[in-house]
């Protein structure tokens, strides 16, 4: 595979993937934009109570009606949970006063003992935001911490190359939450986490080889040196995608089956969420093959080139 | 079998069985006696669920301080008193954490809907003695050592009723035995104020005009309707006053984002996956990816110890750490094999692949588990509740992985060498034979 493709040479083709990408991914950000969850966007939530024992199913029922219905629509229902003899009806939108009556309305027609009160409470968006906010501090603390580190080990140009790395994995993993309109909740972050400490992995063991060749021949060019430690690591770089995508790949599947079989089950969380990792585990594969060496080699040119002057 | 063969076959059974034993341990538990068990990882409760996957409320406060800053070691201590309230309100899989300079988040799992009652924990319970007319307290909750709720007997009317008794700290009793005497030699009541209501005005007999009241124990009685009622102050004094006022911001039920079936199909989904990673490299890699997959199995049985051990609060998050570090346990083992695989290649003999693959990948693996150590420690102590239990749960998979890796496959690897497994095919993986690169 590749065996004849040199890295560096190449650049050209890993340019023009990149830039699809980036393309593809700033056109759908302003276009399609995100489909934020009420984690994010805050909003309202209605209890009703049935008068007769809920379950998803009939959870799933409702958001079915209230979806399906000409004045409501999918705009008025985000989720629809249950408990005991209610349902919560949680919708990103304010319904008006007409726009209540008219739900109490189709909903008394489908389940004759239900109250004809709404309860209403208003979902705060101030700690979603908050969250992400304290976690995107902290991710680029830890993106800097971990610079630090792979520049005292390594290079500072090739600390800069593996957060560089690091960003576009995580671009790619919002290109998708945009994309298919993946609900982005709270557990975005858990996906951004875990292909922050993979990325990085797999960049250093690239690094690694491109390091230890160097020391061992000084008669190649530093491009050359990158081109041939990246084919050199390419067995361990493919291969722990391959183990890391076995497990992934296995909740990925299951949920998804799962939720084809209980359409009423909420796997579909998870679903999206392993889905979200196998993209960023497959981008964190190029990138620590196609990227990490290039950006190195391009920064450490710059550095040269001021040097020989 | 020489004697060389005879004892790595020896080790090697033994090796297995140690591992074996500690996956046991893991699943099934551990029983010594009633202090000293440990419970199975599947056994319920064992593994305790956080707010996103068992669902619950999350509440947030707002710390308000009249006529000062809030600070950080205030902020600590009023985390500290809350934790105590919590446990003390039978609410043991709370979470607690600051969040920001001066908010604080109660997590409640399972507990969908909040009522009042069940946030009783959230009384500031600031108790104060006063002798009546005066502004200043003559003692407080802070002189309080011990406070409990018993009934007890009216002494006048008769009627059992509910009663929170104290005993006071040394200095407290002092205190209490000075302002008992002051009250009887004034004739004034000694008021007694929770949260600045004056819930009893006891008069103080004048024979204590002399020595006040001593012994360091007073009973507060009046205002209770039931004994539940006295044992929610009693805790509160006991865990201690909060230093700030605390304003609810926000109350939410969080809905679960996974039930009880879908944490099951999961897991089954990662007991899976698990296994196709082990067949993987028991295919791929040949003789070094079965020892690879035992190591893997004693990393999972190591894994499943630490969760039952520690009793972690596990989130979708922590989840996603532990799938992450599977692939990372792997992934050092892989890094070796590459290596060895380079150097039999390079015509060494199957002794000298694995111990300069192991000596050439060393760098290779340290780095990239210190740089991944580093986020985890970054992302623990600046992260807020679901980032801290992603951290935690890669930080101690990278931390195993590491044992497992580096040192339970090596000894596996040289013990097949010891056993007798030399043959340069065994070792090569599928295709590598070929001069590739």
């Amino acid at each position: 595979m590749l065996k004849n493709f040199h890295f560096i040479n190449n650049k050209k083709i890993t340019l023009i993937i990149v830039g699809v990408v980036l393309l593809v991914g700033i056109l759908s950000f302003v276009i399609r934009g995100f489909n934020l969850d009420i984690d994010f966007t805050g909003g309202y939530e209605l209890t009703i109570d049935l008068g007769e024992t809920t379950s998803a199913e009939i959870a799933s029922d409702v958001k079915a009606l209230i979806e399906g219905d000409k004045e409501l629509g999918k705009d008025y229902v985000s989720s629809v949970t249950y408990s005991e003899n209610s349902v919560k009806i949680e919708s990103k939108n304010a319904m008006t006063t007409e726009q209540q009556n008219h739900l109490l309305e189709i909903i008394c027609k489908k389940y004759e003992n239900a109250s004809t009160e709404i309860q209403l409470n208003n979902i705060s968006a101030v700690i979603g935001t908050r969250t992400l906010y304290t976690t995107l501090i902290t991710v680029a603390i830890a993106a800097v911490a971990m610079l630090i580190y792979v520049a005292f080990r390594f290079q500072f140009a090739s600390g800069v190359a593996s957060v560089l790395c690091l960003l576009h994995d995580l671009f790619v993993m919002l290109v998708v939450y945009s994309l298919f309109q993946i609900p982005l909740s709270t557990s975005v972050i858990a996906a951004f986490l875990t292909i922050l400490g993979y990325s990085i992995n797999a960049t250093i063991v690239v690094f690694d080889r491109i390091r230890e060749n160097r020391r061992k021949d000084d008669q190649s060019s530093f491009a050359d040196v990158v081109n041939t430690s990246t084919h050199e690591t390419m067995g361990r770089s493919v291969n722990t995608t391959i183990t890391t995508l076995l497990t992934i790949g296995a909740v990925f599947v299951a949920c998804a089956v799962a939720v084809i079989i209980f359409p009423t089950s909420n796997l579909d969380t998870l679903r999206d969420f392993a889905g979200t990792l196998i993209v960023g585990i497959i981008s964190g594969l190029f990138s620590s093959v196609f990227l990490s060496g290039m950006i190195w080699n391009a920064l450490s040119g710059i550095k040269l080139g001021k040097k020989a002057k | 079998m020489n004697f060389t063969k005879a004892t790595s076959v020896a080790r090697f059974i033994l090796l297995l069985l140690v591992i074996a034993t500690l996956l046991a341990f893991s699943i099934c538990g551990v029983y010594i006696n009633d202090d000293a068990q440990l419970h199975g990882i599947f056994d319920e409760g064992t593994i305790r669920l956080g707010l996103d996957l068992a669902g619950g409320s999350s509440i947030t406060y707002q710390a308000k301080n009249e006529g000062g800053d809030v600070t950080s070691s205030g902020m600590n201590s009023v985390l500290e008193v809350m934790r105590n309230r919590l446990d003390n309100a039978g609410f043991t899989e709370a979470l607690v954490y600051l969040y920001g300079d001066d908010m604080i988040v109660v997590e409640l799992p399972s507990v969908e809907d909040p009522s009042k009652e069940a946030l009783n924990f959230m009384q500031t319970a600031k108790l104060e003695f006063r002798v009546n007319g005066e502004n200043t307290a003559a003692l407080t909750g802070d002189d309080v050592a011990v406070a409990y709720a018993t009934y007890q007997q009216d002494q006048t009317t008769g009627n059992v009723q509910p009663v929170v008794n104290l005993e006071f700290t040394v200095a407290g009793a002092k205190k209490f035995a000075e302002a008992t005497k002051n009250c009887a030699l004034t004739k004034k009541t000694l008021d007694i104020f929770v949260d600045g209501v004056c819930i009893s005005s006891p008069t103080v007999s004048s024979e204590y005009a002399t020595t006040g009241i001593t012994g360091g124990k007073a009973v507060i009685s009046g205002g209770f309707t039931t004994l539940e009622e006295a044992e929610v102050l009693a805790n509160n004094i006991d865990a201690g006053a909060l230093q700030y006022d605390l304003e609810q911001v926000s109350m939410e039920s969080v809905k679960a984002s996974l039930g009880e079936d879908a944490l099951k199909i999961s897991l089954l989904a990662g007991a899976v996956g698990l296994l196709l990673v082990m067949a993987f490299m028991a295919i791929y890699y040949r003789t070094p990816g079965v020892w690879a997959s035992i190591a893997l199995v004693a990393y999972t049985a190591l894994f499943f110890l630490v969760l039952a051990i520690g009793q972690f609060n596990l989130t979708l998050t922590g989840i996603a750490g532990i799938i992450l570090s599977i692939g990372m346990a792997v992934d050092a083992n892989v890094i070796i094999f590459e290596r060895m695989k380079e150097e039999l290649i390079a015509g060494k003999s199957v002794k000298s692949a694995i111990k300069s693959g192991y000596k050439r990948a060393l760098w290779a693996i340290l780095d990239s588990n210190v740089t991944t150590m580093i986020a985890c420690v970054v992302l623990y102590v600046f992260g807020s509740g679901t980032i801290k239990g992603f951290a935690l749960t890669l930080g101690i998979g990278v931390i195993i992985s590491m044992f497992t890796a580096l040192v339970i496959s090596h000894v596996l690897l040289n013990l097949g060498v010891g056993m007798g497994i030399i043959n340069v095919k065994a070792y090569l993986p599928i295709g590598g034979g070929k001069k590739d690169a």
